[in-house]
């Protein structure tokens, strides 16, 4: 994880175009095409994540977050440095409205976890995404 | 020279201007031996040798041990590292265009071609509706493990098991997924395993292995028909029901089973497919991969070194699947 620099509540930022996305029966999952590490979201934080598709500010999402029941404290603004943290947001020159899921049934607190070890990044051929042996 | 073979959903024909890049491309398309009714996407590799050997592109779609290939527009770019070339052009009927040096022609060394043919084909299902998907299954009873482990961890050995045991195989390492609204579709492509010489010890019937020629020279392992030993043993299709993660323990005795936490099966089946760095092609993986795994009860399997000579030793295992 790095350090991204302070974020302030009106800065627009959005998912990075190289960051794909499938909806799980109980949140989604995020590969990172670049690194080739995948991320597994609960339901409240893949709502977030959407609004990020088209661009959105920390104030759009806390904002949404509150309307959806979660509680006013810090946990959006913790997710949302999470996943500056990965580099999965970059900035962006403006926000627009993004197609949406419905929101969770029932909020928690919204968590991203990164799997271990990314996929291989170097496969062995074109359907085998083993790790090469030497020859 | 002109020659049509089946893969699959793919009809793909070969134009070749000698007779070693013929030989090669012919070889290698012809292990794909399992029937399919059409339609069928029409592909075409048309190869020819060339003096001089192209350099490597980045590999920005994707990088493979003995290949990188690169990809705008739809079409793609692919090198090798002996200097071949594959430009592919068209999308309702892809024609690949491989160039070769005259070098490896003439000395024959066309491993690199098997790369070559790999990508067209697996663009190809693609471009068809399917991800290809390198793990092994079998069916018994409308029951379908899709068994998942890395090269050499394990899948040819038990599928082989499995099919003694009285399973179906699709195969042991090469499927291909789809999803259709609700219903997941897994379809079989060859009748070969890849089996290492010493499956001989434990599966008699398999005959002495090391007769056979290792398939590649990063592996001891040969391939092997398993129709002629096992007639009755082969399926080519199914839907899945499991996602079975396969780890070999050189420390353990026989095997152990235990459920699959949820969360894990979706990374299990995730890691048996290459995922090329292109926005389009992984989110139709991911996509799949999801409505796949929606369905299905993961187990994760633990498999001793010497476990086979045991001939009862799946039965635990087979229990928790047919339950």
């Amino acid at each position: 994880m790095n350090h991204s620099p302070a974020l302030e509540k009106t800065d627009i930022l959005a998912l990075r175009a190289d960051v794909v996305a499938t909806v799980l029966e109980d949140g989604a999952v995020l590969l990172d095409l670049q690194t080739k590490y995948f991320y597994a979201l609960n339901g409240s934080a893949w709502s977030i994540l959407q609004r990020f598709e088209a661009g959105a500010t920390l104030a759009d999402v806390e904002a949404f977050a509150q309307r959806c029941g979660a509680p006013d404290d810090d946990s959006v603004a913790t997710f949302v440095a999470s996943v500056r943290a990965f580099e999965l947001l970059e900035p962006a020159d403006s926000a627009a409205e993004a197609e949406l899921m419905p929101p969770p049934a029932s909020w928690s607190v919204p968590t991203i976890e990164r799997q271990a070890e990314p996929l291989q990044r170097v496969l062995v051929s074109a359907f085998d995404p083993s790790i090469p042996l030497s020859e | 020279m002109n020659e049509a073979f089946f893969a699959g959903p793919l009809r793909v024909r070969i134009e070749a201007s000698e007779a070693p890049l013929r030989d090669k491309l012919a070889e290698t398309l012809g292990l794909y031996d399992r029937s399919w009714d059409g339609p069928f996407l029409d592909v075409v590799l048309s190869a020819r040798s060339v003096t001089a050997g192209a350099e490597m592109v980045d590999g920005a779609f994707l990088r493979c041990a003995r290949m990188t290939v690169d990809a705008a527009g739809g079409e793609f770019h692919a090198t090798t590292r002996c200097g071949a070339r594959a430009r592919s052009s068209g999308t309702a009927a892809r024609t690949w265009s491989i160039e070769v040096p005259e070098a490896a022609v003439a000395s024959r060394r066309l491993e690199e071609l098997e790369d070559i043919v790999g990508l067209a084909l697996t663009a190809g299902w693609r471009t068809a509706g399917w991800v290809p998907l390198h793990a092994a299954a079998v069916i018994r009873d409308g029951v379908c493990p899709i068994l998942c482990a890395g090269s050499g961890g394990g899948k040819s050995t038990l599928t082989a098991a499995l099919v003694r045991s009285g399973w179906r195989a699709l195969g042991d390492d090469k499927l291909l997924l789809r999803n259709e609204g609700t219903t997941c579709e897994l379809r079989a492509l060859l009748h070969t395993f890849n089996l290492h010489p010493r499956t001989s010890e434990w599966f008699p019937e398999v005959g002495d292995l090391t007769l056979l020629p290792p398939y590649s020279s990063w592996t001891e392992k040969r391939k092997f028909r398993s129709d002629g030993t096992w007639p009755e043993a082969s399926a080519p299709r199914a839907c899945p029901t499991h996602v079975v993660r396969v780890r070999r323990e050189s420390g353990r005795r026989g095997v152990c089973v235990r459920e699959l936490p949820r969360a894990e099966i979706f990374p299990t089946l995730l890691k048996q497919i290459a995922i090329p760095s292109d926005r389009t092609a992984a989110a139709g993986i991911l996509a799949t991969v999801a409505k796949t795994v929606a369905g299905v009860r993961g187990l994760d399997l633990e498999i001793g070194d010497d476990a086979y000579r045991d001939p009862e030793c799946l039965a635990g295992f087979e229990r928790e699947l047919l339950q």
